[in-house]
């Protein structure tokens, strides 16, 4: 009787059950993110050495070496101990960014979205402005200026990201307004910030989280590209990019120091971008019905 | 079963073959590789430098990477010394020296610059008094016994000092002696002209040097004709350039390349050279303003070897306690007699718990973007940290660090790593509270290196300037931590290698296929 029952609840739930096998980018997206995530709250309660004393007598070992899973720099250093503590400082400024991205984007998008078209001209132009500068370039001048580290970087993010998340936010929020229920909410004599929280923010949530998980991913990026740069993060402070930053010096002796920091970060990004691609897939009901 | 077996010998052979084919190619390929220079048949060679000048002006600029290339090739100082302590002529084609050594009379040979202006004791004279104006204090040095630079007819000039003066002497076969024509001041910067075996064609900035060969030049004509120095910054691209005969020689190779020269047995396939005079030592530099025990627990943290070990060179570099390379007469290596704070970290921390000094913050300012001096931080901060010093380590670019360290008056910083000229008389200042980014102003040095300078014979000199080295290594102010030799790879059909005589500069015209 039991086994009979299980496929008449499938049958009753169809589109879940067709988007379930695709979204396989969901689930590795998620596993590879939560593994990351992982490694970098682990970092807080366990080293497997400390990454920033130098051991010169062990430098250079090779991956497999006792005691060190993917060997020593150039330093005697420990890579793992080192990718350990870079995951979290790659998790921290890309989510830094793409938090505050979110959060001025979201202000700024839903603004030009319900105050009127003045407001909305002047914020798309400001955010048009803001997207002809070069990112890496505003991360460049922050950091020339304000000097670099951590928070630098996470400024330079948001001044980078928040444009595309306020063009985004905007455009969703824009078709959500036109909705008849918005026009029932206003008759009901509902103000207008009370219908773009009420209303409009939890109908964008799934383009919000979108967007935030892809450019998590594009921060991670930024940041190694910054680190890699030498106008990111420095020691004491690990990060990927600053691993191959060292490791470039290290090429023609040894190789594989550049390949382990570019791997965590191939992995990471990947991971990212399945996820944000899968949360799209299950988020978005029509985009699924045109793929279904 | 031998029907079914010829089949597989057959195809056993072919494979041997196309093995022997293709190990036959590779061999070609490996021999072509180590042919000659498509540059030799044509009477040309290509080098590399790793940093672009920026300014040719010799007489406002000292750095290396103009050094290099524009002494003794373009502009030449009157006389030369050689490494056996001989002087041979240069732009003077011979000198007399009074017995006081107070007047220095030198015939100026009747050449040409390269561009077919005659030289005249006019040009010399306003090339002496110039350089007695430069902004750069070595240079200017050289002249702080001058009392007058005179022209005594069209071919001679006569200069006297005020005391006896070392540095003048050594300054005249430096770049404080080179000798330019007063009309071409307006041009230093971008096309100098001199006397020398080669004259400058071009210069494209963060591009490449062209020379060819000066046709009036008043010695034997270079052997080769054309050089071109092709900048390349990253020092790994330069070394690809040369393993793919894009070029043929890298004459200055920093440390942090030093260990890939073994591991990719770029030692073997080419010849390699090592000179102290391009070499530098790699020194700490402590805020004159701390206090002076302090200043001399900081230095037993400094492991030496470690430093050295990091580079994975030792042949390159040498420990030392001694601001100097191993060609000046006043160099030691590290050993207890010459090193009076050596390294012990047990007795560091013992100290430093005892006095206290673990509540005094420090700074350790560092450079981000220069690996070699990046690295001894990573080495030097968590040794002062383990010893329970409270140190921050603030890790700045180039710019910033210019501005910080360089233009920081009163210091910017209390501990901080840096790499450059040997010339102890860099660190010349009576006065404590003029200490610039050098932080170190001390009488007592300022007179030992005076009295050196007025020394009359060469034994003397060398016990001075003995003397004045003691007095820095004592003030753990300056701590010198390793020698870095000058290394240089060539291609192995060139030779005629020479070791710089003016300052670091390469004598092209040694050179030859």
């Amino acid at each position: 009787m039991n086994n009979s029952a299980i496929p008449a609840v499938q049958a009753a739930d169809p589109p879940t059950r067709r988007r379930l096998p695709r979204n396989a980018s969901l689930i590795i997206g998620l596993v590879l993110t939560g593994i990351f995530l992982l490694v970098a709250l682990a970092s807080f309660f366990y080293l497997p050495s400390n990454p920033n004393v130098p051991d010169i007598r062990h430098r250079l070992l090779p991956a497999g070496a006792p005691g060190h899973w993917l060997g020593t720099d150039v330093l005697g250093r420990d890579i793992v101990a080192q990718l350990m503590v870079g995951a979290r400082t790659s998790i921290l400024v890309g989510a830094g960014g793409a938090t505050l991205s979110l959060l001025f984007g979201t202000i700024t998008g839903l603004a030009a979205a319900a105050a009127g078209k003045l407001t909305d001209e002047t914020i798309s132009r400001g955010a048009d402005i803001m997207l002809s500068i070069p990112g890496m370039v505003t991360a460049l001048v922050l950091a020339a200026t304000l000097g670099s580290g951590a928070l630098t970087t996470i400024l330079a993010l948001t001044a980078f990201f928040t444009p595309s998340f306020t063009r985004v936010i905007r455009s969703a929020a824009m078709g959500v307004l036109q909705e008849d229920f918005i026009t029932a909410a206003r008759l009901y004599g509902r103000g207008r910030i009370f219908v773009l929280a009420r209303h409009v923010l939890p109908n964008i949530a799934g383009v919000m989280i979108v967007q935030f998980t892809l450019y998590f991913a594009a921060g991670i990026l930024t940041e190694a590209g910054l680190s890699y740069l030498g106008v990111g993060v420095h020691r004491p402070s690990i990060s990927w990019g600053m691993m191959l930053n060292e490791a470039q010096q290290q090429v023609g002796v040894s190789s594989p120091l550049a390949i382990w920091p570019g791997f965590a970060i191939v992995l990471l990004v990947l991971g990212l971008n399945l996820l944000g691609d899968g949360l799209r897939d299950v988020l978005d009901p029509k985009l699924s019905r045109r793929r279904g | 079963m031998q029907s079914r077996m010829r089949p597989i010998h057959r195809r056993i052979v072919r494979l041997m073959a196309a093995a022997a084919i293709v190990a036959t190619a590779l061999g070609g390929l490996d021999s072509l590789a180590q042919a000659a220079s498509p540059r030799a048949a044509e009477n040309k060679m290509i080098l590399v430098a790793r940093q672009d000048p920026g300014t040719l002006d010799f007489v406002k600029s000292n750095l290396t990477a103009m050094r290099l290339w524009i002494p003794a090739n373009v502009v030449e100082p009157l006389v030369y010394f050689n490494k056996d302590g001989s002087v041979e002529p240069g732009v003077a084609e011979s000198w007399t020296i009074s017995d006081d050594k107070l007047t220095y009379v030198f015939k100026i040979r009747e050449t040409t610059f390269s561009d077919g202006t005659p030289v005249t004791a006019d040009d010399v004279v306003y090339s002496l008094k110039t350089m007695q104006g430069s902004p750069v204090v070595d240079y200017a040095a050289a002249y702080e016994a001058v009392k007058s630079i005179e022209k005594v007819d069209d071919h001679t000039v006569k200069v006297t000092l005020s005391r006896p003066s070392q540095n003048f002497w050594q300054g005249m076969g430096s770049i404080s002696g080179l000798v330019q024509p007063q009309a071409n001041a307006a041009n230093i910067a971008t096309k100098p002209i001199g006397t020398g075996p080669y004259k400058l064609v071009n210069y494209t900035t963060n591009s490449a040097f062209e020379f060819t060969a000066n046709p009036t030049y008043w010695g034997a004509k270079p052997a080769i004709k054309d050089v071109t120095v092709r900048i390349i910054t990253d020092g790994t691209a330069g070394l690809n350039a040369l393993e793919a005969s894009e070029v043929d020689a890298l004459p200055v190779i920093t440390i942090d390349l030093w260990e890939q020269l073994g591991k990719r047995e770029l030692d073997k396939k080419y010849s390699l050279v090592t000179y102290p005079q391009v070499g530098e030592p790699t020194y700490a530099v402590l805020n004159q303003k701390l206090d002076k025990g302090l200043r001399e627990t900081i230095a037993r943290t400094f492991d030496r070897q470690s430093y050295n070990d990091a580079f994975g060179a030792a042949w390159g570099a040498e420990n030392t306690c001694t601001f100097a390379l191993p060609n000046q007469v006043w160099y030691e290596k590290e050993s207890p007699e010459s090193c009076p704070f050596p390294y012990d970290m047990e007795g560091a921390t013992k100290t430093i718990a005892e006095k206290g000094y673990g509540s005094t913050p420090l700074e350790y300012a560092s450079l981000s973007d220069v690996p070699d001096l990046s690295l001894p931080a990573d080495i030097m901060v968590p040794s002062l940290q383990a010893a329970g010093l409270n140190v921050t380590r603030n890790a700045i670019d180039l710019a910033r660090y210019s501005q910080l360290i360089f233009q920081g008056r009163p210091p910017q910083f209390d501990i901080t790593v840096m790499s450059g000229d040997a010339n102890p008389v860099q660190w010349a200042c009576p006065d404590p509270s003029k200490a610039g980014w050098s932080t170190y102003c001390s009488a007592e040095y300022t007179k030992a290196l005076a009295d050196a300078d007025v020394a009359l014979t060469d034994q003397d000199y060398a016990a001075k300037m003995k003397q004045a080295a003691d007095i820095l290594r004592k003030d753990a102010v300056i701590i010198p931590l390793i020698a870095k030799k000058g290394v240089g790879l060539f291609d192995k059909d060139l030779k005629g290698f020479q070791e710089p005589r003016v300052a670091v500069a390469i004598e092209l015209a040694k050179l030859h296929w």
